[in-house]
């Protein structure tokens, strides 16, 4: 029950840490960056041997038979051929995903154990440093599939337009919906009142069917199977520029989008300003489904495994067991998601004041 | 009516038709497999028949989605009435009077009825579910967080009706037990909330946790050995019999069919659990009975509610899904994926143009939930033999499973360490003759109330809901006002005064320090502990400090005036059960579960062996082979990747 009332506000304590964080974050950077490039493309003889006897268990953080659990069965016998190892998945659904992120982190140097999450998810788990773990504590291996969130709504409403002002949304939890919500809203100079505590995407867009709220964010598969099953439409897609499977749709951030429409009347560095904020936003948003090992994995293991996972997620096999059961491709290599890695880490020290003021501002 | 009728026709053809028969059989022995093996969940069967079935045609593998969604839900309810061990969460509620059936002899009538009214339960909802589902879409609109919040108020009330010695006591056990289900994430801030840096339980307590301690270890400690309770189980009473537990059903048509309505209700509203139906409608069954002084005893009322409920759901539930495409569960996903993967569009299209699919998975569903059930009464008499077993010698190997079972549900160490926490509450709540049925609505039904609460809170301060335009809540309102009014005016509170002990005090004390313990921390306030928290919280510290003072004073007048000597707090017997299982948490954390298991069994063996070095070799064997067979079975079954145990940590540490 709170509306985030805008960029003013004073210095907590927990900002000025969060300022400590965003210089941690920078050196974090820096090491990522280093890593990224030291990656080399392993020996194949080299990594048969390291397989040779070895099990690779995939954790899903959630119970069996959702969306990861899909994937992961998708994965699981394409990386038995690439990797020569016997393939096992593992379901570890406590802590709100945290319990499975831990288990990954803290697994020995010699242990090939991946975990398959959304990199936003397990990037803002890390940023809030519970369970001494930090950014460096899981590396990337490889995406799966980028999703960029949506706004699903009632019919007839017209984000673009000035005249709407004030909306409500309905929401699972409100800190983690930070960005899709808040953060877009702020670009737009619109009031986004969130009603949070909703039990997952299916009761927060019943409650936009029963009128309780204006929209719901959702990942754009999810917006656009409830957009056909029922009288919502896709309000906006949270991206810069026309999302290509949706070409029609409104978009939030870039030339012609929302954010482009409904500061038509500001002035040129007032514009910049609110831009830059909606990118942050999209960054923010966008969940890519991934697959990442410990840090702490010995670097021959982490780049064989990185091989035989980019070989995995590139392959046809993949593709075609993963879409025949309705989860959608879009592969990414370890390096590529290594990048995005870093593009998220910064977009999220970037949004760390406003995020510690939004969480001030928070009373039950 | 005619456009109504041929996809009905073709729906009942499509399942009965030969050779498609055949799918929803297999389908419903596929659903069985997690009730035996709980290593393998329901969800994880489904995931795989996802894959398996791809090529298969639409027809096909509605017929086996259907199956696999309707087949397992009676089954958990066996396992509830012969070893007080719940199958699953939903049939948790049975085993409250389902296993004082049995181990009064009365097994065979106690899975008979629970298998018919299962089956009456599954028919009443698919009928209902028919009805309505020209017009299900703005039905199911109908029901928000207002509307949950209420049901789940009527839940709640219906605790005024379980029989209790003492009114005030049912009052703490039930705010303890609101407590706990407070424990997790806070519903509006998700922030952890009395879970003392664990994020383990962000989530909250797993209820399965709670029923397999709260019921079955509370249970198990009391049977190596006992004094108290017969080694076996009286032998089939008179009139324990197939016959019997069919006919109770229908002696009993009035409650078997206000049971299917509330199941057929909540499996309506996405979202809300069998739990939830199974629960309110066994605390129904317990305020509209005339007499119901042996409710958790083993009244024969106790099963039918429940188990019509859970199994009218089924139907019900699968609306959300078809109608809106909205999963309200695990098995909603895996629903939605298989309608996505075939073609087929949730939402007006399975009710017009797709309707003889959609009657055709609501047909498979019934036939599955009817199989189980025929399958239930014939097998009853032979399951029923089950109960014959001595109780000493399976409290073991069920203590053992038990175990295992409570760690492959979330691969949480956590979950273990709670199962135990509330076995050793159980056990207290037994022994000193609190009442546990207070206790346990009160827990399923707290988190769904205080979300509920909370999001209509947060509508209405936002003008979003509009009371005077929720008729259905009105009409819940009105059904929570009247079973009050019938409750206060049909059984007048007889509080009889407990005899003056100091086990009143002995166990109040430390409740009232950990709910103390508990207010202090929300004292520090932050956005997790809301006013709803702090008041549930401080009420339940009242409470219980005005048992416990009253309790000492009571005690110590009673000793000043000579009272019979006390019995001890805890038997004899029961010292060792207790002391092992106790002690799990720290071993499992220390040494691994195969290895604290083994231990335990160790110990458990050794103890009876009176020192003789055979005895004790073939203790050594026993326990050997159970902690390899639960190192394997962890592994290589439920594939568990479980942290690795502290002792070892720091070996690995110094090494």
């Amino acid at each position: 029950m709170r509306a985030f009332s805008g960029l003013t506000g004073s210095l907590t304590q927990e900002l000025i840490l969060r300022i400590f964080n965003l210089m941690a974050s920078a050196a974090m950077l820096a090491t990522l960056a280093a890593q990224s490039g030291s990656a080399q493309t392993p020996a194949t003889a080299e990594c048969a041997e390291l397989f040779r006897g070895q099990r690779i268990t995939i954790i899903v953080p959630n119970a069996p038979g959702g969306g990861y659990d899909l994937y992961a069965r998708s994965i699981a016998p394409v990386l038995e051929q690439a990797s020569g190892s016997s393939v096992r998945i593992s379901y570890n659904s406590g802590g709100g995903g945290r319990a499975a992120l831990v288990s990954v982190a803290e697994a020995g140097a010699d242990e090939l154990v991946m975990l398959i999450d959304s990199t936003i998810d397990v990037l803002s788990m890390l940023a809030l440093g519970d369970n001494a773990l930090s950014y460096g504590s899981v590396r990337i291996l490889g995406v799966m599939h980028t999703d960029p969130d949506a706004w699903i709504g009632r019919a007839g409403i017209d984000l673009g337009s000035p005249e709407t002002r004030e909306l409500v949304a309905s929401a699972s939890s409100a800190e983690a919906n930070f960005a899709g919500i808040n953060l877009a809203a702020l670009a737009m100079r619109l009031q986004a009142r969130v009603v949070s505590g909703y039990s997952g995407s299916a009761d927060t867009t019943a409650a936009v069917m029963r009128g309780e709220t204006d929209f719901a964010p959702a990942s754009l598969t999810t917006a656009r199977k409830t957009a056909a099953s029922s009288d919502l439409e896709i309000l906006m897609v949270l991206s810069e520029g026309a999302y290509p499977a949706v070409p029609d749709a409104p978009y939030l951030a870039g030339e012609g989008g929302i954010v482009w429409q409904r500061s038509a009347s500001l002035p040129e560095a007032e514009r910049a300003e609110l831009q830059a904020l909606a990118r942050q936003a999209v960054n923010l948003s966008t969940g890519s489904r991934a697959l990442f090992a410990s840090a702490s994995l010995r670097p021959a293991a982490f780049a064989c495994l990185a091989a035989a996972t980019e070989t995995t997620l590139m392959s046809d096999a993949f593709r075609q067991a993963a879409e025949a059961v309705g989860r959608p491709v879009s592969p990414m290599t370890a390096r590529d998601a290594e990048a995005l890695v870093v593009r998220t880490i910064a977009a999220l020290a970037e949004a760390a004041p406003l995020f510690d003021q939004f969480r001030a501002e928070m009373k039950p | 009516m005619g456009d109504l009728i041929s996809p009905l026709g073709l729906g009942i053809f499509n399942v009965l038709s030969w050779p498609n028969i055949l799918i929803p059989v297999l389908g419903t022995i596929l659903a069985m497999i997690p009730s035996f093996l709980p290593g393998i969940g329901g969800a994880s069967v489904a995931a795989v028949a996802i894959a398996a079935t791809l090529t298969w045609d639409p027809v096909s593998v509605l017929l086996l989605f259907g199956a696999l969604t309707g087949g397992a839900t009676f089954m958990g309810s066996i396992t509830a009435i012969l070893f007080n061990i719940p199958g699953n969460a939903s049939s948790a509620a049975v085993l409250l009077d389902g296993y004082p059936m049995a181990r009064g002899g009365r097994a065979r009538t106690a899975i008979a009825c629970a298998a018919t009214a299962s089956a009456l339960g599954s028919v009443f909802g698919v009928l209902v579910l028919i009805a309505i589902l020209p017009f299900v879409q703005p039905l199911l609109l109908q029901f928000g967080p207002l509307e949950k919040f209420l049901l789940g108020v009527w839940g709640l009330s219906t605790i005024i009706a379980v029989p209790s010695n003492s009114p005030i006591r049912a009052v703490a056990v039930t705010l303890l037990g609101l407590i706990l289900a407070m424990v997790g994430a806070d519903p509006e801030t998700s922030r952890p909330r009395w879970t003392f840096g664990n994020f383990e339980l962000f989530d909250g307590f797993n209820t399965v946790a709670m029923f397999l301690g709260f019921f079955t270890l509370a249970e198990i400690i009391s049977w190596r050995r006992s004094y108290e309770v017969k080694a076996i189980a009286p032998g089939p009473e008179a009139g324990d019999s197939t016959r019997q537990g069919v006919l109770a059903v229908f002696r009993h048509w009035g409650l078997t069919i206000r049971s299917a309505v509330i199941g057929t209700l909540v499996g309506v509203i996405p979202g809300v659990g069998g739990t939830v139906a199974s629960f309110v409608a066994y605390g129904h069954a317990v305020q509209s009975a005339g007499d119901r002084s042996r409710f958790g005893k083993g009244d024969i009322r106790g099963v039918i509610a429940p188990e019509a409920a859970v199994d009218a759901k089924d139907g019900g539930s699968l609306l959300p899904v078809l109608a809106l495409g909205l999963p309200g569960s695990e098995g909603g996903v895996i629903l939605l994926t298989v309608l996505g993967i075939h073609g087929f569009v949730p939402g007006t299209p399975m009710l017009t143009t797709d309707l003889s699919f959609t009657y055709t998975l609501i047909f498979a569903l019934l036939l599955s939930n009817i199989l189980t059930s025929l399958l239930g009464v014939a097998l009853a008499p032979s399951l029923a033999r089950l109960t014959r077993l001595r109780i000493d010698r399976v409290a073991l190997p069920m203590l053992v499973a038990s175990l295992v079972t409570v760690v492959q549900l979330n691969g949480l160490l956590v979950d273990l360490y709670a199962a135990v926490g509330f076995g050793m509450l159980g056990y207290f709540f037994k022994q000193f003759g609190w009442p546990r049925v207070p206790f346990v609505i009160a827990f399923v039904l707290g988190g769904f109330i205080e979300s509920n609460l909370n999001l209509s809170l947060q509508l209405f301060s936002y003008g979003r809901i509009a009371p005077q335009e929720r008729p259905a809540a009105w009409v819940i309102a009105a059904i929570i006002l009247l079973s009050v009014w019938w409750m206060s005016r049909r059984f007048s509170v007889r509080a009889k005064r407990p005899a003056p002990s100091l086990s009143e005090p002995a166990f109040a004390v430390p409740l009232l320090a950990a709910a103390g313990v508990f207010a202090l921390v929300s004292l520090r306030g932050g956005a997790a502990y809301s006013g709803y928290a702090q008041l549930i919280v401080w009420s339940g510290v009242v409470v219980l400090g005005v048992i416990a003072l009253a309790g000492s004073r009571s005690f110590l007048r009673s000793r000043e005036t000579g009272a019979p000597t006390e019995p001890p707090i805890i038997a004899k017997a029961h010292r060792l059960p207790l002391l092992l299982l106790g002690l799990q948490p720290v071993a499992v954390w220390l040494l691994g579960p195969p290895i604290a298991i083994a231990a335990m069994v160790g110990v458990w063996l050794s103890a009876g062996s009176q020192g003789r070095p055979g005895r004790l070799l073939i203790a050594a064997l026993v326990a050997a082979a159970t902690g390899l067979a639960v190192a394997k079975y962890l592994d290589q079954i439920a594939m568990l990747r479980l942290p690795r145990p502290a002792f070892f940590a720091l070996l690995a540490g110094i090494f």
